[in-house]
């Protein structure tokens, strides 16, 4: 028995598909591959297969996280191997690791996530305001929530850890670090909104591509790639 | 080719993007090309109606491996795109174009596109808009695609007729190769479309409609068919392939990102039924009765599930329980189904001895729903339609569950079948009653959770059957049968009560037995934006009555009206091997409320024996 982790791209036309598709993708490609995953008890049993944290649907990612408990033990290399072979194009496995003596799961220590989105825009200049983007008190957003169907507003900016910009002919390409996960989480919709409103923009005139680009767990303060944890 | 930009753009914006992008497991990419690995046939097949029920159809599976597999010839898949992506499509002038290479359908060379329930017509058109090819034939130059039609409402292609260029009449699999065959050949030539389809008339079981001009009396019914050219066939054979197992089927289905109404391992294990429900019209144009041997099956079963990794898989065919050697297979399946820890499922049972001792077997590791189709609530009336079902064995069947442990079960009935009275709806419910009484017997402590499931459509006479001369039911006629069920179940908690709507039943029986001269009807009931007709929430009934009355059309004509037994019929035009002299005696027998053995037990002499070998005789 053993526990892995495995690191993924999802890009491409893959965007599209949901976190239950994957899911369901994942479990297919894992039967094919012959890589037997140990089911949870239980009533309604199900493959012991955890992805870190979920992607929303259109976000491309290069560093997607899948944690697996298979029967037997297998090479890491086989279990790349086998499932590159496997998956359809837009899934690519970058890494996969053993995790051995690793008792908690991925999902709850997530803290951050990387972003890196880019804004096609005609007159990108105009976010030259995001100079001062940081240097407000409060960044203030308004947030839809669907169970009671208002708005609340929410200060976004104790979320934002870093954040950086470069400005091109027809685009703008943002780099932030934002919080992420299960105890605090910001939603790159809104950081998007809050640049945006800083900006004074429309974000109904823009084109707007979002990446994933890492995901981390906190220690001492420090930031590290959930990688890294073993 | 659409821009992947542009794509993006939209696809950020509707429900479910991923039923537009391709790029599933098991679907192929090829280049365009002579060479010897490239195609010059672009073939794209479409289904009329959303991804996800596509995309369960068995049929797109077998055609994308067969046309796939004949060299240079490539296929891909087209569906129709729900309201707010073909909402993003017009507004941007993007036309529609195919999952797998994002090619516009007006760049196909032909579009086959099938024909499975008649409420699917006006999302034919939806497809043509969308794709911006013109609606009729004539309409179209030698720039657009040849439009094809196949599956089974292609046995009456009539009130189409103006769309297609051809229909497929039969079994596909080398009947479509054929074609694209003859395809290959003719583009070489550079002659115009008109020779391509002269080329392919002469093949069994093409039917071109612009060959063949058809001839009406004032008061509607058919005269006579004048043929364009001498050497037409008169009626066109459908095309009945004997041995299924030398047949292509598929082994790497093409496995969906999303979920589809079907997500499982499918293999069809026989074509063709030998019970003969004078009602059914499956029954009478899959024949002859033709299996795939035991080994096959096992065979495309397991290379199946190796290729998708598919939890589930399913057998396949008209009445499973009636394969020759079911509980072997079944039983055999079972065990490789538990070896690889999939699920088998087995729809189309029927309730007898043999399939509930495969039940039993099945309840071992894994609980289905339990679906039983008694059709009529009387034996008088299952005489009448040719259903051999007793009470007894109803009984039998539900008790067998029930003391197994099922507590949910499901039973379809049809209404409006011919000589129905109230007797035998009421019959619908004592059925009820009875299947509660017997769970009764072996209810668990704590009180019941027994649950009847009665579900209720209307019949629709088809075309090619022994009913072909029924007058349906009214509308009206339909409603009070629904509500005088209703009346009597609505105080048995321990039954769910469903029924569908009579509107729907009537434009079906339209379009099921119609002609001709329906083909303009459909055009406009589109353009007063009709479409999505089998989906609830789109069928505009109302605008369809204002199309028929727009275009002085009676829908009765076809649906309420009884035929004599001597008038031309819009489909005798399709010769299915069955005689109509077999119809016309099944339809006096059901009179007389006289039940016919099934094929295995005895010959009826149907008619398919004179020209095809039929193996149960």
């Amino acid at each position: 028995m053993s526990k892995y982790i495995l690191k993924y791209n999802k890009t491409g036309y893959l965007k599209y598909i949901s976190h239950l598709d994957l899911m369901r993708l994942f479990h297919r490609a894992f039967k094919r591959a012959d890589i037997k995953l140990k089911y949870s008890n239980g009533y309604n049993p199900h493959p012991k297969m955890v992805i870190a944290q979920p992607l929303s649907l259109g976000y491309e990612s290069t560093a997607e996280y899948l944690e697996i408990d298979t029967w037997d033990d297998f090479d890491q290399d086989i279990i790349l191997k086998r499932l590159n072979n496997i998956l359809p194009n837009g899934i690519v496995i970058k890494t996969c690791k053993n995790l051995a003596n690793f008792s908690k799961t991925l999902a709850a220590l997530v803290e951050y996530a990387e972003y890196q989105i880019k804004i096609d825009y005609n007159d990108p200049i105009r976010f030259e305001n995001l100079r001062s983007f940081l240097s407000a008190p409060e960044i203030l957003v308004e947030k839809y929530q669907h169970k009671s169907n208002t708005t609340k507003i929410i200060d976004i900016k104790p979320l934002i850890k870093s954040f950086s910009y470069k400005i091109n002919d027809n685009n703008i390409i943002l780099n932030t670090i934002i919080r992420s996960g299960s105890s605090q989480n910001l939603n790159p919709e809104h950081f998007i909104l809050g640049v945006m409103k800083h900006c004074d923009i429309e974000i109904e005139n823009c084109s707007i591509n979002i990446t994933r680009t890492e995901i981390f767990f906190e220690k001492d303060n420090v930031i590290i790639p959930i990688q890294e944890i073993c | 080719m659409i821009n992947k930009n542009e794509l993006d753009k939209i696809l950020n914006k509707v429900d479910k993007p991923a039923r537009y992008i391709g790029g599933e497991q098991n679907s192929i990419i090829k280049e365009e090309g002579t060479l010897a690995n490239q195609f010059q046939t672009r073939f794209v097949f479409a289904f009329p109606d959303i991804y996800e029920i596509g995309m369960s159809y068995l049929g797109l599976q077998i055609i994308y491996k067969v046309l796939n597999e004949t060299e240079g010839v490539y296929c891909e898949r087209v569906f129709v795109p729900w309201d707010d992506m073909s909402t993003e499509l017009l507004n941007n002038n993007i036309p529609l174009f195919t999952l797998e290479t994002k090619t516009e359908v007006y760049k196909a060379d032909i579009l086959g596109i099938t024909l499975q329930y008649e409420l699917s017509y006006t999302n034919i058109l939806n497809i043509l808009e969308l794709s911006k090819i013109p609606f009729k034939a004539l309409d179209r130059d030698e720039s657009f695609p040849f439009v094809a039609g196949g599956g089974p409402c292609a046995y009456n292609p009539e009130p189409i007729w103006e769309i297609f260029d051809f229909f497929m009449i039969g079994d596909g699999e080398i009947l479509l190769v054929e074609v694209v065959k003859e395809h290959l050949e003719w583009k070489k030539t550079r002659e115009p479309k008109i020779e391509f389809l002269k080329r392919i008339s002469k093949i069994d079981g093409v039917y071109i409609p612009s060959f063949y001009e058809i001839n009406y009396d004032e008061s509607g019914i058919i005269t006579n068919i004048d043929k364009k050219f001498p050497e037409l066939p008169n009626r066109i054979k459908k095309r009945i392939e004997p041995d299924l197992d030398a047949l292509s089927f598929p082994t790497n289905p093409i496995v969906p990102f999303i979920e589809t109404v079907h997500n499982r391992a499918s293999i069809e294990i026989f074509r063709g039924c030998i019970r003969g429900c004078r009602f059914c019209q499956a029954g009478i144009i899959y024949r002859p009765v033709r299996e795939r041997s035991k080994e096959k099956i096992k065979k495309l079963a397991l290379a199946q599930i190796k290729n998708t990794g598919f939890d589930e898989m399913s057998i396949l065919s008209l009445s499973s329980s009636d394969y020759s050697e079911f509980e072997e297979l079944a039983i055999d399946l079972m065990k490789s189904c538990k070896e690889l820890d999939v699920s088998l499922s087995l729809p189309s049972l029927r309730l007898d001895s043999i399939s509930v001792k495969v039940l039993e077997e099945l309840m071992k590791y894994k609980r289905t729903g339990l679906t039983y189709a008694p059709e009529a609530g009387t034996m008088r009336l299952r005489n009448v339609i040719n259903k051999s079902i007793t009470d007894q064995d109803i009984e039998f069947g539900i008790e067998q569950a029930v003391s197994r442990g099922w507590n949910t079960i499901k039973l379809y009935f049809l209404v409006g079948l011919p000589t129905e009275t109230d007797e035998d709806l009421d019959g619908i419910v004592e059925i009820a009653k009875r299947a509660k009484e017997i769970s009764n017997k072996y209810s668990q402590k704590g009180g019941s959770r027994f649950n009847v499931t009665i579900s209720v459509s209307n019949f629709v006479p088809k075309p090619h059957t022994p009913f072909q001369w029924f007058a349906q039911c009214t509308f009206e006629e339909f409603k009070r049968k629904h509500y005088y069920i209703k009346d009597q179940l609505k105080n048995l908690k321990f039954v769910t009560y469903n029924y569908h709507g009579a509107d729907s039943a009537l434009l079906e029986a339209v379009f099921a037995r119609g002609d001709r001269r329906l083909s303009n009807v459909i055009i406009e009931a589109y353009k007063n934006g009709c479409k999505f007709d089998s989906w609830r929430e789109h069928f505009k009934f109302d605008k369809w009555i204002e199309t028929f009355n727009e275009l002085g059309i009676d829908p009765n004509f076809y649906a309420t009206r009884e035929r004599e037994y001597n008038e031309f019929l819009p489909w005798d035009i399709i010769d299915i091997g069955v005689d109509k002299e077999f119809l016309i005696r099944e339809n006096e027998q059901a009179k007389k409320v006289v039940q016919t053995p099934n094929c295995r037990d005895m010959c009826s002499s149907c008619g398919l024996s004179n020209n095809y070998e039929c193996k149960l005789k």
